[in-house]
């Protein structure tokens, strides 16, 4: 797999799971973890579009989408 | 007895000066002769020694002078006739001064930026002290010399790059939501100017970042009980980005409020009305227009979605827009849907400050304040933001 074909994806988890405990299911499903966002109950992760499916197949996660980006809104 | 105290009017009292009411005591009791009106009253007054030229006997009522205590004589002496009189003192009545309507037109002063006329920070006594006002932008010029002796606290999302400000933006930001009123060279250009500031930067010098950036910014915010996040960036997408859904709805159960720019996107002089972009279109994300200096919506101000959360909730000053800038230049004027959303997160800042009101309830405030400005919804939401004068009892 190139590293073309790994994005950056945000992992939304359902509430009360708090991101540690699940590391390692994000990493058994082929998901590198990047952060950890505990106030936001989310973690920034990296993978393969498959191991993002595998992810988001899993319980304790709401939503898993690739990231945009944004941009500074002036000057018009 | 009587009282000198009379209810609490605009008007003052004249000096040993009454108004005496002959009258029934109550609307249930009938009034008193028209005989004793006319003839009794008259005697009685005349027999007290006082002038019967400002007696009204249709009326049944004379304006005297007295000392208290002749009064209170003369009080004593109608009640034996059956004839007491209620008394007041005589006021002095002014002409009421011109209705202070707010104004539809602004212009920047020596003293004051039109923005913050126009959201009414010009005369507040709130300052936003003791409120913590995240600013997730391009980062800060923190050796700004408007800044001096400001509690700021400054972290860098962004790989690569410390978190001064590369760019401009968000210097120019936090100057409007958080800047001071009373610089020592120009106008006064911060809403919230004794707010705590928090400065993350999570968009490059370039002007761009990500949700790993942005996310993280809004997590360290809710780390450091930020009770306002600003956020003037956007991407121009009619979906809603579910990450943001769930950032907006935590971040107002940990007691903050996101408030993010609707965007740029419209070109309303083309017919082209824009749309409400991410994450401003989130539904707990307070989405913010901008508004020229005659309260016109900006051409670029992106209109209502019509979808749950793609509504502009509400507009604040966006166009040529004076605020502070990094390095040499100091200053600089611009415009966009991102100056407009500094200043409606200056304003949360003073109305937390003021009201004690956090999240859900400070959102509701912030509309419910708005200034109507005969804009569609769909453009301006609920309004002008404005500024509370003076802290709630």
């Amino acid at each position: 797999m190139s590293s073309s074909d790994r994005q950056i994806y945000v992992i939304t988890l359902a509430d009360r799971v708090h991101p540690e405990s699940i590391i390692g299911q994000l990493q058994s499903c082929g998901l590198e973890v990047k952060e950890l966002l505990a106030a936001l109950g989310q973690i920034i992760g990296q993978g393969s579009e498959q191991a993002a499916a595998q992810v988001r197949a899993l319980d304790a996660v709401i939503s898993v989408d690739a990231q945009r980006t944004y941009r500074a809104l002036g000057d018009q | 007895m009587f009282s000198t105290h009379a209810p609490r009017t605009a008007a003052t009292e004249v000096p040993d000066r009454f108004v005496l009411i002959f009258d029934a005591p109550d609307a249930s009791t009938p009034g008193i002769a028209a005989a004793a009106r006319e003839e009794e009253v008259p005697r009685l007054l005349g027999e007290q020694g006082y002038s019967i030229s400002e007696y009204f006997p249709t009326l049944g009522i004379a304006v005297v002078t007295s000392k208290a205590d002749q009064l209170e004589d003369f009080q004593a002496r109608c009640a034996g006739h059956r004839l007491p009189p209620a008394v007041v003192p005589e006021l002095i009545y002014r002409i009421l001064p011109e209705s202070t309507a707010p104004k539809d037109s602004y212009a920047d002063t020596a003293q004051f930026t039109w923005g913050l006329q126009a959201v009414g920070a010009d005369v507040s006594t709130l300052t936003g002290k003791g409120i913590n006002v995240a600013v997730l932008d391009t980062g800060f010029d923190a050796a700004h010399p408007d800044f001096a002796g400001r509690t700021v606290t400054t972290k860098s999302f962004i790989q690569g790059e410390d978190a001064s400000d590369g760019h401009g933006h968000g210097t120019h930001c936090i100057g409007t939501s958080c800047g001071p009123r009373t610089p020592k060279t120009g106008p006064g250009y911060g809403v919230a100017s004794e707010a705590n500031i928090f400065a993350g930067k999570v968009l490059g010098a370039d002007g761009s970042g990500s949700d790993s950036t942005i996310l993280a910014g809004i997590n360290w915010a809710l780390e450091n009980k930020c009770e306002i996040i600003s956020m003037s960036l956007g991407a121009d997408v009619k979906t809603v980005h579910p990450p943001y859904v769930t950032a907006g709805r935590r971040s107002l159960e940990l007691g903050s409020l996101i408030i993010a720019a609707a965007g740029n996107n419209a070109q309303r002089s083309a017919g082209n009305p824009g749309f409400v972009g991410a994450p401003a279109n989130s539904p707990y994300i307070m989405a913010v227009a901008a508004l020229d200096s005659q309260l016109a919506v900006a051409d670029f101000s992106a209109q209502a979605l019509g979808t749950e959360g793609g509504e502009v909730d509400i507009a604040g000053p966006g166009v040529n827009i004076y605020s502070s800038w990094p390095e040499a230049k100091g200053y600089n004027t611009i415009s966009g849907t991102s100056m407009a959303t500094p200043h409606v997160a200056g304003v949360a800042a003073l109305l937390a400050q003021s009201s004690g009101l956090r999240a859900q309830e400070l959102w509701d405030r912030l509309v419910a304040d708005a200034r109507d400005v005969s804009l569609p919804a769909k453009d301006a939401g609920a309004g002008l933001t404005q500024a509370p004068s003076t802290p709630e009892s």
